[in-house]
């Protein structure tokens, strides 16, 4: 089908197919960040083509929703960049970029985490936030991979969720660097990529072999 | 207007100089005319970030001091509380509205529930997720107040929190109707705010008296 092909071409989850055949366009972000241009180009397709609106998500993404197949094209070339650049979203914080409470650059790790990312094949899809201190305003630990920033350093958790089987991740290490920090997440996404069963999260993995064989396998060598 | 008093809405950055404003935008739908006042005002006040929150808000920052009341003037959008000691949003995926997994319409309650309760003052601040089926893609079970929709209803879920110390919901009521539900969240609230200690979270309510107790108060 042609305008699968089309999809199929753009940057991953640029447009999802909806049930009544409409489609939902996604603009390019990163950490939920939107320039007043951008703004205004996707107020210009709304507007041009009579759409309902936007909304706002909890991932820190806008939709444009009801966009029909006659004007996908049309829509997608006009709103600008489209889809993830990353395979893997890191959500986060303002953090010191301009909270107050903040501890540590939040926004900054997380670019740099989406970097870093971008080589592991994974199981299945994997959530990650940074918060700049412990009030944890991205939500970091109800996230499969969650740094919460502190004076000394970061705290690392893994293992959350917060969907349908919520749970609370483990603390695998605090006041630990930056570079510390991609070294352990490393480790223990290689451990996870190499013994979760087929499109198994990271919550059920933790459930199911246990944070201790975690730990050893990040920790002991 | 009185010295050295925050603008209105505005929450006071790290360079201590600076603020930045939450405008209300209920479940996260941002309409036309909106989304045209938020492009207009960003780049007539060159407003240094704009970013989207995890509360599906999209947060103005960088303003200077004598800039915060012309946004509000130019944006025309009420106030999305941030810091106050009441209802701060509701959050809603966007169920049968959108989605395919979608079995209750979370928007329209979400919708319902924002217009009634947000800035309701109460102990601590409150958030609310509303999601459409099971899959709670709106993290209902970490949300102060939850609700997840469900073939049979609605599945009312209280005292969760998503901050670095999580705790998950307790379920309160299943299978409930639209009206049940919005009836369930006024009761909760009202026996929030006449049982938690100021700041006290709902999460730490619910550790402390148990949901059995909360049960027996309001069903």
């Amino acid at each position: 089908m042609e305008i699968k092909e089309y999809i199929e071409k753009l940057p991953m989850r640029a447009v999802k197919p909806r049930s009544d055949g409409s489609f939902t366009v996604v603009p390019q972000m990163s950490q939920g960040q939107v320039s007043a241009e951008q703004l205004a180009a996707i107020q210009g397709v709304v507007e041009e083509y009579g759409l309902s609106g936007i909304r706002v998500t909890a991932g820190q993404r806008i939709m444009i929703d009801g966009v029909s197949a006659d004007i996908l094209r049309e829509v997608v070339e006009k709103v600008g960049p489209v889809g993830d650049v990353f395979k893997h979203k890191v959500q986060s914080c303002l953090g010191t970029t301009g909270c107050r409470l903040a501890m540590q650059d939040s926004m900054g790790l997380a670019e740099r985490l989406e970097e870093f990312l971008k080589d592991y094949s994974l199981p299945t899809k994997l959530k990650s936030s940074v918060s700049g201190c412990s009030m944890c305003c991205a939500e970091s630990m109800i996230r499969d991979v969650g740094l919460i920033g502190r004076k000394n350093g970061w705290t690392i958790s893994f293992g959350g969720n917060g969907g349908k089987r919520v749970r609370q991740g483990d603390v695998l290490a605090q006041d630990v660097s930056e570079a510390e920090a991609f070294d352990i997440i490393g480790k223990v996404l290689d451990f996870y990529a190499e013994n979760a069963k087929v499109k198994e999260r990271t919550a059920r993995f933790v459930e199911r072999v246990g944070v201790d064989a975690i730990k050893e396998a990040v920790f002991s060598d | 207007m009185a010295q050295k008093e925050t603008p209105k809405g505005a929450i006071l950055q790290r360079d201590k100089k600076t603020y930045a404003i939450v405008p209300r935008t209920p479940v996260g739908l941002v309409t036309p005319d909106v989304l045209e006042a938020l492009a207009r005002v960003g780049r007539k006040f060159e407003i240094p970030i704009m970013k989207i929150t995890s509360g599906q808000r999209i947060a103005l920052v960088g303003l200077e001091e004598e800039q915060v009341d012309q946004v509000w003037e130019d944006l025309k959008m009420d106030i999305g509380p941030a810091v106050g000691l009441c209802v701060h949003y509701v959050q809603a995926c966007p169920g049968t509205e959108v989605c395919k997994l979608g079995v209750r319409d979370s928007l329209g309650l979400g919708m319902e529930l924002e217009e009634m309760f947000v800035g309701k003052e109460l102990p601590a601040k409150l958030k609310v997720g509303v999601s459409g089926c099971p899959m709670c893609c709106a993290e209902s079970y970490v949300r102060d107040v939850g609700l997840i929709g469900k073939p049979k209803g609605w599945t009312m879920v209280v005292g969760g929190n998503a901050s670095g110390r999580p705790r998950i919901a307790d379920v309160l009521a299943e299978q409930l109707t639209r009206q049940e539900a919005v009836e369930l969240v006024k009761r909760f609230l009202d026996y929030y705010r006449d049982n938690a200690g100021k700041r006290s979270r709902s999460a730490r309510l619910l550790d402390k008296v148990g949901v059995d107790e909360v049960k027996k108060a309001i069903l």
